[in-house]
């Protein structure tokens, strides 16, 4: 029963190796998908390509549909897992802060990194900048620490603060992601006349 | 030819949706497992291992007198034996009643600090283990139990060196304690307009929630 | 018309597979991807040696310096990871190549200074918001977490209230 490492089916030791073949599946995935171009990522802001949306939400909801299969098949437990923790206010502002960063660089750090690794030079660009930026909250922390602390819920599960079962939310989720799938179709229709691509 | 090509990946997708919507609609109906009542051996092992799950007797008393509103103390004796003595606002919950389900809503919650305590630690760390098998949050023991709580709080004995300012401190407390607590009087009597001190806040116990983001 | 030229991944087969990747991690592990996480450990392992007397009282590098060695983590192994990963399919698609993306209008070294200030401003987001697009908002969101839902819709929505201010650097 999973997760294999915490309940200590395997070895702690085995955790990086483990950590580095997963990276090297996410990283391939990546930049199969394309996220190595950075025209391609904002691609979706701009409407001419949702490549992004798709893969990403087509992503997490095949991870979250199998967690709850493996949940109930009792291969996971899912009380064990990570969950990130809420805390409402620094959330807000550093995703703010990830949505200005991601239309001005073009990037995030998993596609820089990716981006990087093929030589776009780019991303080579933005990684130092993401360092520099790192670099600003470390040196800066104790001006933010009251506030990075702020609004702590814990561990919140979405369904949970919704008051809905897994199931449902998960339900809701997955039909909202595929309207929205179906609806990009036509913008891009719109602004794309040849390039029609599902 | 083309119009072939994008009416036929049309329907792939038209098929795709229909199927990811129906397995979608398959969880709905997965019943939440209640995970909750398992907690792996090597996981207890390690927390009976650990001391963070006892309050000491000075702790109890300061939150029982600073009328610590998350305070629940459960007194797992038998019923006779907690009319006799029980401490301040504490519930009897004898241990073999405890997976009674007239209990669960009061141990299966995460608002409360439940601290259970019997005369020794015997009976309360059997109760705190089976209620940590069921891991149920907040669990506590009470440390020493009531001969502790006799032994510190209601005749607390004086340090025998008065240099130690800790010791001394901690006396004084335990004497204010124990008049609060209606104590032996003989312990007190030297000087009695000492009020409990108001030691430093209520020690929060840490969670072993893991703090670092997932990325 | 850029994407017909090379040949991509279908973008659902993908975000499939991505999502396999996720559980597997979650499945081995009980946490799910992230990035952001290794040049935060890397700045602290770098400033600790320079600096051990400061780093070990101040609070963002003491929490990460708290248990041993700050490289030795999931999360660095990880980057590792997405890079050599990365390179392996760009090996495979044909696509290595030094190169800088950017829109016809404008020149690179314009798009070299936007990449580098909107890498800074990510990371000063991801630091305050516990993690980047892969941990605090895909893992995130596949471990039904709030905080992943909410930075994933203030991040695309804050992408699109921005994304006219822009646009000239991309169209």
């Amino acid at each position: 029963m999973g997760p294999l490492i915490k309940l200590g089916a395997i070895d702690a030791g085995w955790e990086l190796l483990i950590a580095l073949l997963i990276g090297i599946a996410f990283g391939f995935v990546l930049e199969q998908a394309g996220f190595s171009s950075s025209r391609k990522l904002v691609g979706l802001f701009y409407g001419y390509d949702f490549v992004v949306l798709k893969v990403f939400f087509t992503g997490a909801i095949v991870a979250a549909i199998g967690l709850v299969f493996f949940n109930y098949f009792g291969w996971i437990n899912l009380d064990r897992i990570f969950v990130n923790p809420t805390y409402l206010w620094p959330t807000l502002v550093g995703s703010a802060l990830m949505g200005l960063g991601f239309v001005v660089g073009g990037f995030c750090p998993g596609t820089s990194a990716c981006a990087a690794a093929i030589g776009k030079i780019d991303a080579m660009v933005f990684l130092g900048g993401i360092f520099i930026g790192i670099m600003i909250f470390a040196f800066g922390y104790p001006l933010f620490e009251e506030f990075y602390k702020s609004g702590a819920q814990g561990r919140v599960l979405v369904h949970e603060y919704l008051g809905i079962s897994r199931g449902l939310f998960l339900f809701i989720l997955t039909t909202v992601a595929l309207g929205i799938f179906w609806l990009s179709v036509g913008v891009q229709r719109k602004n794309h006349h040849k390039n029609l691509k599902y | 030819m083309e119009e072939k090509i994008i009416k036929q990946r049309k329907k792939r997708y038209v098929f795709l949706t229909v199927l990811l919507l129906a397995i979608v609609f398959i969880t709905i109906f997965i019943p939440e497992k209640q995970n909750r009542e398992q907690i792996e051996p090597e996981e207890l092992l390690a927390e009976l291992k650990d001391e963070t799950r006892f309050f000491t007797t000075d702790e109890i008393a300061e939150k029982i007198i600073m009328e610590d509103p998350s305070l629940q103390l459960i007194d797992v004796r038998s019923p006779e034996e907690f009319e006799q003595y029980g401490l301040p606002g504490a519930i009897n919950i004898p241990i073999e009643n405890i997976l009674d389900t007239e209990w669960t809503e009061s141990l299966n919650q995460d608002i409360k600090t439940n601290v259970f305590y019997s005369n020794g630690t015997i009976y309360s760390s059997q109760a705190w283990l089976i209620i940590r098998r069921l891991n149920y949050k907040n669990s506590y023991v009470l440390k020493g139990g009531l001969n502790e709580w006799f032994s510190t709080i209601i005749m607390p004995k004086a340090p025998s060196s008065v240099e130690d300012d800790h010791a001394m401190d901690v006396y004084q407390f335990r004497k204010g304690a124990s008049l609060f607590f209606g104590g032996a009087k003989g312990a007190v009597s030297d000087d009695t307009n000492e009020t409990p001190k108001q030691v430093a806040p209520v020690k929060k116990k840490a969670n072993h929630e893991e703090e670092e983001g997932g990325c | 018309m850029e994407t017909t030229k090379k040949k991509y991944m279908n973008p659902y087969l993908a975000g499939f597979l991505l999502g396999l990747v996720i559980l597997a991690s979650f499945f081995l592990s009980g946490q799910g991807l992230g990035a952001s996480g290794a040049p935060k450990r890397l700045i602290v392992a770098a400033v600790h040696a320079i600096a051990p007397a400061f780093t070990e009282n101040q609070g963002f590098f003491a929490h990460y310096l708290a248990n041993g060695n700050p490289l030795n983590n999931w999360l660095v192994f990880m980057v590792l990871g997405i890079v050599v990963g990365g390179f392996f399919s760009g090996a495979i698609g044909g696509r290595l190549k030094l190169k800088i993306d950017h829109s016809p209008k404008i020149t690179s070294s314009s798009r070299l200074w936007m990449a580098g200030i909107g890498g800074a401003i990510f990371g000063l987001g991801s630091a305050f918001g516990r993690g980047c697009t892969s941990g605090a908002a895909l893992s995130a969101m596949s471990s039904f977490s709030l905080s992943g839902y909410i930075t994933v819709i203030v991040i695309f929505g804050t992408g699109f209230l921005v994304a006219g201010l822009f646009k000239k650097f991309w169209i």
